[in-house]
């Protein structure tokens, strides 16, 4: 019983052993072809990034800015701080900030200026070959949630990665944390793998990516 | 001003107003920094007087309550204030101190530092100045215990992460290697077992009974001969010989027997509960209930904060209590559970069987790393200075010949099968070269699936590189065996052959074939091993069905088939051959492979495929009756009936999934959608990157994405959703026969050998029964998808059944 009769599954002519090396030479055609179109690709994924980012109307009470001055830093700190489980000290986020500043978005609220969300981000050379991007904290205040506030810290994190010329972004998660967890895989994310017991809680995470190239 | 810290006194400057002065000229947002001392290094750098991450702020507050400044005081410094007692303890003072020293050896093994368990207690910082008998022997144990886990297992077995296990870092502590051995350690819990059994005795023969003492008594005696029990248990595992430093021999029986000890001690053990309230009771007296007031000469005997000046700063996981008896006791009869079990895989005879065994074993045992060790060194115990791949199974079978042997039984090769040719010498080294490298990604396999599941699945992707290698080799061994050996050796001695059967022999490769069953194998295990970690998204669903259908189990199928067709056609010949044979050569196996395993071959005769029985005389006529692998009475085509069984399952299951899918999307029943404004994640990247572990192997061959997706329009694009629907039931239907039938045979069979476990290849009989309930569900959820019910409603997947298949939610 088979279900080769209902409708062929059209791989009846591959199944015998490789004696070949054809194969092996199609991958690396296939490679220069991706650097041909890579730039391409990114001018591609910038447009469209700016149109939605344009597209979005902007709630007139709050507004987006990247980061300035130090004078930031005490309130950056405050609410990531406030929000995250992980205790870091002001050099972790000196390190990602005054090294990165172009990647690090704020948003604010227009009458008051408090600080409602941030991301801090960075973008590293990996393993001497890898151009990787990394998002190290996102932060919403609890009262400004639900209105896709990330999304557009995340995006805007992404625009200025890609501009830079990424060739993947990464980040963790706990596992438990669906919120983050959608967010992320509705704008391509996957689960690349488990990290057991990552957290200092005992919890497990998962290493997020978004593969560019 | 003068501060000391134990031995030490310190002379402080006090420089806050400079430093507050000199940081004035800064601007806003400058940092000082060095060459060599970045904003990168100083990330792991503290705040100082931060609660959360100042060291110091919290022993200060520890030590104001203490009140005695600040200061740790050494065991010395305690007994001369009087503040801690080290002779004539009570037995309830040292059912006490064991209950709590059991607690930090569990949380140990959970993977807590040793400056946070064991160390914090006082006494074990300087057991020689301890007067008591029992408590120093209780404390050297204690430490012997760790210690041996600690090299001779946990680091020989070398399985851990930092995610498992804090345990390289010693802080320096006391291990007294040279004070005291390990069977000393036995000899004087034996020693003090006796002593307080004689008490006991005299207790009881005492005019007015003191009960109370003569519980705790008892209780004390329980306690020292389970640690007794326990740490010799321990000590059989991965034993070194000291003068040959080799393996010794694992004594299951032994350690079965002692478990079983073990256990009932276990029942007869009261957990200790210490309370403020002197009337507390336990409910059923199943706890020791001890009031702290009968507890204070040794108030001061644990200390948390004792090497806190030693750890780094912030550092993770900080105790504040440990562990309560009663649960650390209920933990201990786990572990001997798991150990028994565990002991399951001294029956293991083939590869494929361990295989399957360190596969069930991990999934449902879920082992920490301690058990996750035992494991793996029971089944390859360590050896000073040898290699993984060079370790004997069970110290004892060579891992070449286990290899030679799974061959052999896989798919009966004329190298490894016919006793009575003589082989020339190059065959010989090309061949043995090839056996030895093979020993490589095997043993790397089981070491692989010793670690924790996370890391397993990153282990086997490394792996599958090893094994494109290995396919490589296995095309070049067969190719030469084609060439030489095949015409010269085979033609000479099988006059008898005919000539279909001659034909099929030369066109086989059967090392390559041996070498991709087990690559798909990994590949299967790698594949679904991500479903068990919740790793696809549901965009990848339709890909990863597919590729696992029509790609991996497509190509095993025929693996088997060309297996089973091999083993049915050529072994009545191959056993004619040796037969004609054997009287000409007085019964002397000239063909050296053979003659390796040959002790495997009949020790496990009733496995054999070749099983020469000496009253079959008609081989052509009669039906072999043997029993297969699995203790089945089986007949010539029953070789790898349940492999193929399940396979052949798996395979419907999946290409269901991808069809019902592919008809899903095309009815815009799903509710997303690669195609999204806001998704950046290109399909062909993703395919790329997802099945990147698969991308270097000879076989199955590495299709590029256009022809991937190529496939996949013939496979599935050019119907309707209703023939998709269709042909999802079909399969769903399919799949539901192969997994009950394999169901039935399994439960037909009565001989329920000790070598069963309940796991064939990938598949555990749970696994079975919750598929089958999938399928039926997806059935009936089709059924109505088909009639067109509800046009606008999408369709959700709920992994909730089992990790591996969804069930279809309206």
């Amino acid at each position: 019983m088979t279900s080769e009769a209902a409708i062929p599954n059209g791989l009846d002519h591959q199944v015998d052993s490789c004696l070949t090396t054809n194969d092996k030479n199609s991958v690396c055609d296939d490679q220069e072809n991706q650097s041909a179109t890579k730039l391409d690709n990114d001018k591609e994924l910038i447009l469209k990034l700016d149109n939605l980012l344009l597209d979005d109307q902007n709630d007139p009470e709050i507004y987006f800015h990247s980061y300035k001055s130090e004078n930031e830093m005490s309130s950056i700190m405050t609410l990531i701080s406030g929000t995250l489980s992980e205790p870091y000290s002001i050099y972790t986020y000196r390190y990602f900030i005054h090294n990165w500043p172009d990647l690090c978005f704020l948003c604010s609220n227009r009458q008051t200026n408090e600080l409602i969300g941030a991301i801090v981000s960075k973008l590293d050379l990996h393993k001497k070959v890898l151009r990787r991007g990394y998002i190290a904290m996102l932060a919403i205040n609890k009262e400004y949630r639900r209105k896709k506030i990330a999304s557009k810290l995340v995006l805007m994190s992404i625009r200025e990665m890609i501009r830079r010329g990424c060739d993947e972004i990464v980040l963790e998660a706990e596992v438990n944390n669906d919120a983050a967890l959608n967010l992320y895989e509705n704008l391509g994310f996957l689960r690349e793998k488990r990290l057991y017991r990552y957290y200092l809680n005992g919890v497990d995470a998962y290493r997020l990516k978004l593969w560019l190239k | 001003m003068q501060e000391t810290i134990g031995d030490t006194t310190y002379n402080w400057t006090d420089v806050t107003t400079e430093f507050a002065d000199l940081c004035r000229n800064l601007p806003v947002g400058e940092v000082l920094r060095d060459e060599d001392f970045t904003l990168f290094e100083a990330m792991t750098a503290l705040e100082l007087m931060d609660p959360k991450m100042d060291g110091g702020m919290s022993i200060k507050n520890h030590f104001h309550e203490q009140k005695h400044g600040n200061r740790t005081l050494t065991l010395p410094q305690l007994i001369e204030k009087k503040l801690v007692k080290t002779s004539s303890l009570t037995p309830t003072e040292l059912i006490h101190l064991f209950d709590q020293l059991l607690s930090t050896f569990h949380m140990w093994l959970d993977g807590h530092s040793l400056a946070l368990t064991l160390y914090t207690c006082v006494y074990v910082h300087d057991i020689p100045i301890i007067e008591d008998y029992p408590l120093r022997t209780i404390c050297y144990t204690f430490v012997k215990l760790i210690d041996y886990i600690r090299e001779r297992i946990l680091l020989k077995a070398g399985l851990f992460e930092e995610e498992d296990f804090s345990g390289t870092l010693t802080y320096n502590f006391p291990f007294y290697r040279d004070t005291i051995k390990d069977q000393t350690c036995l000899s004087d819990l034996k020693k003090c077992e006796d002593e307080l059994n004689k008490r006991l005795r005299s207790l009881k023969h005492e005019s007015e009974l003191n009960q109370s003492e003569i519980n705790a008594t008892q209780q004390l005696i329980h306690r020292i001969r389970f640690l007794r029990l326990f740490f010799g248990v321990t000590l059989r595992f991965n034993e070194a010989n000291e003068k040959t430093n080799e393996q010794t021999y694992l004594n299951s029986e032994e350690i079965l027997k002692n478990l079983k000890q073990i256990d009932e001690l276990l029942l007869l053990i009261r957990p200790s509960h210490v309370v403020e309230d002197e009337t507390t009771t336990s409910p059923d007296n199943a706890e020791m209930i001890i009031p702290i007031s009968s507890l204070a000469d040794i108030a001061r005997s644990f200390d948390p904060y004792y090497n806190y000046r030693q750890l780094p700063p912030a550092f993770n996981r900080f105790i504040r209590q440990l562990i309560l008896p009663s649960c650390v006791y209920t933990f201990l009869g786990s572990i001997c559970q798991q150990l028994r079990r565990m002991l399951e895989v001294n029956d293991k005879r083939t590869l494929k069987q361990a295989f399957e065994f360190f596969l069930e074993y991990s999934t449902n045992e879920k082992p920490s790393l301690f058990i996750r060790s035992l494991l793996l060194l029971s089944y390859l115990p360590s050896v000073q200075g040898c290699l993984l791949s060079s370790r004997k199974i069970f110290g004892q079978i060579s891992f070449a010949e286990q290899v030679k042997y799974e061959m052999r039984l896989f798919i009966v090769p004329p190298l490894l099968t016919l006793k009575y040719i003589a082989i020339d010498q190059e065959t010989i080294n090309y061949g043995e070269n090839f056996f030895q490298r093979a020993c490589v990604p095997f043993s790397n396999l089981f070491y692989s699936l010793c670690n924790n599941r996370a890391r397993t699945r990153e282990k086997l992707s490394n792996l599958l590189d090893e094994f494109s290698v290995l396919q490589d080799e296995s095309e070049k061994l067969d190719q030469w065996l084609h060439k030489y050996f095949l015409q010269h050796i085979l033609q000479a001695n099988l006059s008898t052959l005919n000539a279909q059967t001659l034909l099929l022999i030369e066109k086989t490769s059967y090392f390559f074939q041996f070498i991709l069953h087990w690559t798909l194998l990994i590949m299967e295990y790698y594949l679904l091993m991500g479903f068990d970690l919740s790793l696809y998204s549901k965009r990848e669903l339709y890909d990863v069905y597919f590729y696992f259908a029509q790609i991996i189990l497509f190509t095993h199928i025929n693996v088997y088939k060309t297996s089973t067709n091999l083993l049915n056609t050529t072994i009545p010949m191959l056993i004619q051959t040796n037969q004609k044979h054997q009287q000409i050569s007085k019964n002397q196996t000239s063909n050296i492979f053979v003659q390796q395993f040959s002790s495997l071959v009949q020790q496990h005769s009733n496995d054999d495929p070749l099983m020469d029985s000496a009253n079959d005389s008609n081989p052509g006529q009669k039906k072999n009756k043997r029993k297969n692998l699995n203790g089945l009475l089986s007949t010539n085509t029953d070789h790898h009936e349940q492999e193929v069984a399940l396979i052949h399952g798996h395979f419907a299951m999946s290409t269901a999934m991808h069809r019902c899918l592919k008809a899903l999307e095309l009815e815009r029943r799903l509710r997303f959608s690669s195609t999204d404004a806001n998704y950046f994640l290109r399909d062909e990247i993703r395919y790329r990157h997802r099945f990147l572990p698969f991308a270097n192997l000879c076989a199955p061959p590495y299709m590029p994405h256009a022809d991937f997706l190529h496939i996949q329009n013939l496979s599935d694009n050019r119907y309707t959703p209703k023939e998709l629907y269709q042909d999802a039931i079909n399969n769903f239907s399919q799949a539901k026969t192969y997994f009950e039938s394999y169901l039935n045979r399994l439960t037909a069979s009565k001989q329920q050998t000790l070598n069963r476990t309940f796991t064939t290849n990938f598949t555990s009989l749970a696994d079975v029964e919750s598929y089958i309930r999938i399928a039926k569900t997806n059935c009936v959820v089709l059924k109505l998808l088909l009639s067109g019910h509800k046009p606008e409603m999408k369709i959700d997947f709920d992994f909730t059944l089992h990790a591996h298949y969804p069930t279809l939610k309206l």
